[in-house]
């Protein structure tokens, strides 16, 4: 029982991770209808960007995660306005065989740049004990940045003008040019939130958990298995499913072995496309 | 038309011309460097033309093909040593037609379920079922594991075992070819069209596309399963690395720059692949991965259609000949 409870308390925290990085994807997908394969290259760059800032400049990994803000608007605003821009509307094909190239591309560039061995943030390394439940104070502080980050993009989304013009667009994105939303921009805008989303993930996962150049795949099949899983371009869905697979992945890991995790998670991805490809949150119709 | 007319045709003659070179090679150049460059490619090939009928026929994005190169040589290798005491008396290279249905097999019963979705989806589903078949493999005793199964136990050195691969090869390559060739002139290829196109409006008009699919699946998993069985059995050894997933990037690579959905594509890209990747790896022996992902970004912004798909573009007379 006791060890039930705290693979539930580490799934919660690790899923709520997993669950910032997929609001990036699902928001990208579901709005400028793009899958970015490249996903888990920007999650990897974040948690390098955080890396290099504490163990060369010694900055606070929590200024770090604000840095992230920044930097996600250079690199997002610069690939979008490079590659992305170019193919919005193409065919399925065409967009996934781009972003297969960039997440290629900027997966062995950093392999080249960085070298290829795990590394990890040595911050804080105490656990608060809770009732006989340890939980690592890094995941914690995680899990309030992202459920902070969460609630202000729930704002953007649902108050201002640009969130609510982001999601004009996913409804209809002709209508909505047609009513003088600059829908341009706006995808612009969208690309760059996604951007942004991930590499803040990957500044959350370089306090928390070791990474390498070669766990981008993961991230990017973890950020996809969830948008399936909550529905498409469902903000609430990312962090429902990324919970989920966060909890699911931390049973595998604590009541079978670590080495199965990919495969329950592909069976969770498989059984949701054939039982109910909407997602959890999704519109059952689409 | 009978088989020989196809034989003078521009596209079949160039493909022959090219497979009667690399027959040649080990008799006249011995089994030097040349001989392993070519074997190499001819890997490449052959899988690239596998690749090419599921994604460049009905334009599925299969990210997880290796699977089925990993597949075959379990199937091959994993076999013979469960299968054999000590060191067989026969060729080993007889369990490869094992490697090349047991693959099929299994895409008929994945292909099943998993081609009923589409785009990313069927993409992502594919790089998930690679790892986790590969994560199966891994903690496969029966198979060696994590460590692999090496083969030598059951294989004596005997004369002359690297000229059967090669002509393995070979063979898979022609056949490769001469089965994209005719697919895309008979009903098959009709069919396999009309999905690319618009599957919806195909199931309209009554092709059975399920079935259609299933066919392109499995016709993809029998030739990669095919060399990737050979491979096993050639290089002496299998292990979970046959599923990795580096594999995939290089075959894109190869089908995109000789033409996707071509029947002389696979061959032209693998043989112009192949050489450049030869020349980067001996003058940046680890920059090459990062030019084949600017070489998929700017082929898929700039030439879509791949060396095939230009020519027929600037040259439009050529589309006669160019298959």
């Amino acid at each position: 029982m006791i060890l039930f409870v705290q693979a539930v308390i580490n799934g919660v925290l690790i899923g709520s991770i997993y669950g910032l990085s997929a609001l990036g994807l699902t928001l990208v997908w579901g709005i400028m209808d793009i899958v970015n394969l490249a996903h888990g290259e920007f999650i990897i760059l974040g948690a390098f960007m955080n890396y290099f800032l504490f163990t060369l400049l010694g900055v606070n990994p929590l200024v770090g995660v604000l840095l992230a803000i920044p930097a996600g608007v250079v690199v997002g605003g610069v690939i979008h306005l490079l590659f992305i821009r170019r193919v919005i509307g193409r065919s399925g094909l065409t967009t996934l065989l781009l972003t297969f190239g960039l997440s290629v591309l900027g997966n062995n560039i950093m392999l080249q740049l960085f070298a290829g061995e795990p590394r990890s943030i040595q911050w804080i390394r105490t656990s608060l004990e809770l009732w006989g439940f340890f939980i690592p104070v890094t995941r914690l502080i995680a899990f309030c940045l992202v459920l902070a980050m969460a609630a202000f993009l729930f704002y953007f989304l649902e108050r201002t003008y640009p969130g609510k013009a982001i999601r004009a667009i996913m409804q209809d994105s002709e209508a909505a040019a047609a009513m003088g939303i600059p829908t341009g921009s706006i995808l612009l805008l969208c690309f760059i939130i996604g951007t942004v989303l991930a590499m803040m993930a990957g500044t959350l996962v370089s306090i928390v958990l070791p990474f390498q150049p070669a766990f981008a795949l993961q991230y990017t099949i973890t950020s996809f298995v969830i948008t399936v899983v909550g529905g498409l371009g469902r903000p609430a869905g990312a962090l429902v499913g990324g919970l989920l697979v966060g909890i699911l992945e931390s049973f595998t890991g604590t009541f079978i072995s670590q080495a199965y995790t990919p495969i329950t998670v592909s069976v969770l991805l498989i059984g949701f496309l054939l039982v109910r490809p909407a997602g959890l949150f999704g519109y059952s119709t689409r | 038309m009978n088989a020989f007319g196809y034989l003078t045709r521009p596209t079949p003659l160039v493909a022959m011309a090219v497979c009667a070179f690399l027959a040649l090679v080990p008799p006249l150049f011995g089994q030097g460097d040349l001989f392993g460059f070519c074997m190499t490619m001819m890997f490449f090939i052959v899988l690239a033309y596998s690749l090419n009928m599921v994604t460049g026929f009905i334009g599925y994005l299969d990210f997880g093909h290796v699977v089925f190169l990993g597949l075959g040589a379990y199937s091959a290798g994993g076999l013979l040593s469960l299968f054999s005491e000590g060191p067989v008396s026969y060729n080993p290279y007889v369990w490869v037609i094992l490697s090349g249905l047991i693959p099929a097999v299994f895409a008929v019963l994945v292909g099943y379920p998993a081609l009923r979705i589409r785009g990313a989806y069927f993409a992502i589903a594919t790089y998930s079922l690679n790892l986790a078949v590969q994560a199966v493999f891994f903690n496969w005793e029966i198979f060696g594991g994590s460590e692999g199964l090496p083969l030598n136990r059951y294989l004596k050195y005997v004369e002359g075992r690297e000229i059967w691969g090669y002509y393995i090869y070979l063979g898979a390559m022609v056949a490769a070819f001469w089965v994209s060739y005719f697919t895309l002139k008979k009903k098959l290829g009709f069919g396999f069209r009309a999905i690319l196109n618009d599957e919806d409006a195909a199931a309209c008009m009554g092709v059975n596309t399920t079935a259609y699919k299933i066919t392109a699946y499995a016709m993809g998993a029998f030739f990669a399963g095919i060399i990737g069985g050979t491979y096993g059995i050639f290089q002496n050894f299998v292990d979970p690395d046959n599923f990795r997933i580096g594999v995939s990037i290089e075959l894109f690579v190869i089908m995109m720059v000789g033409g996707v959905g071509t029947a002389l594509g696979p061959m032209l890209g693998g043989i112009i692949f192949y050489t450049i990747r030869d020349l980067l790896i001996i003058q940046f022996s680890h920059l090459h991965l990062i030019i084949f992902g600017a070489v998929v970004i700017v082929i898929v912004m700039f030439i879509p259609g791949g060396l095939v798909g230009s020519i027929r573009e600037f040259w439009p007379k050529s589309r006669r000949y160019l298959e």
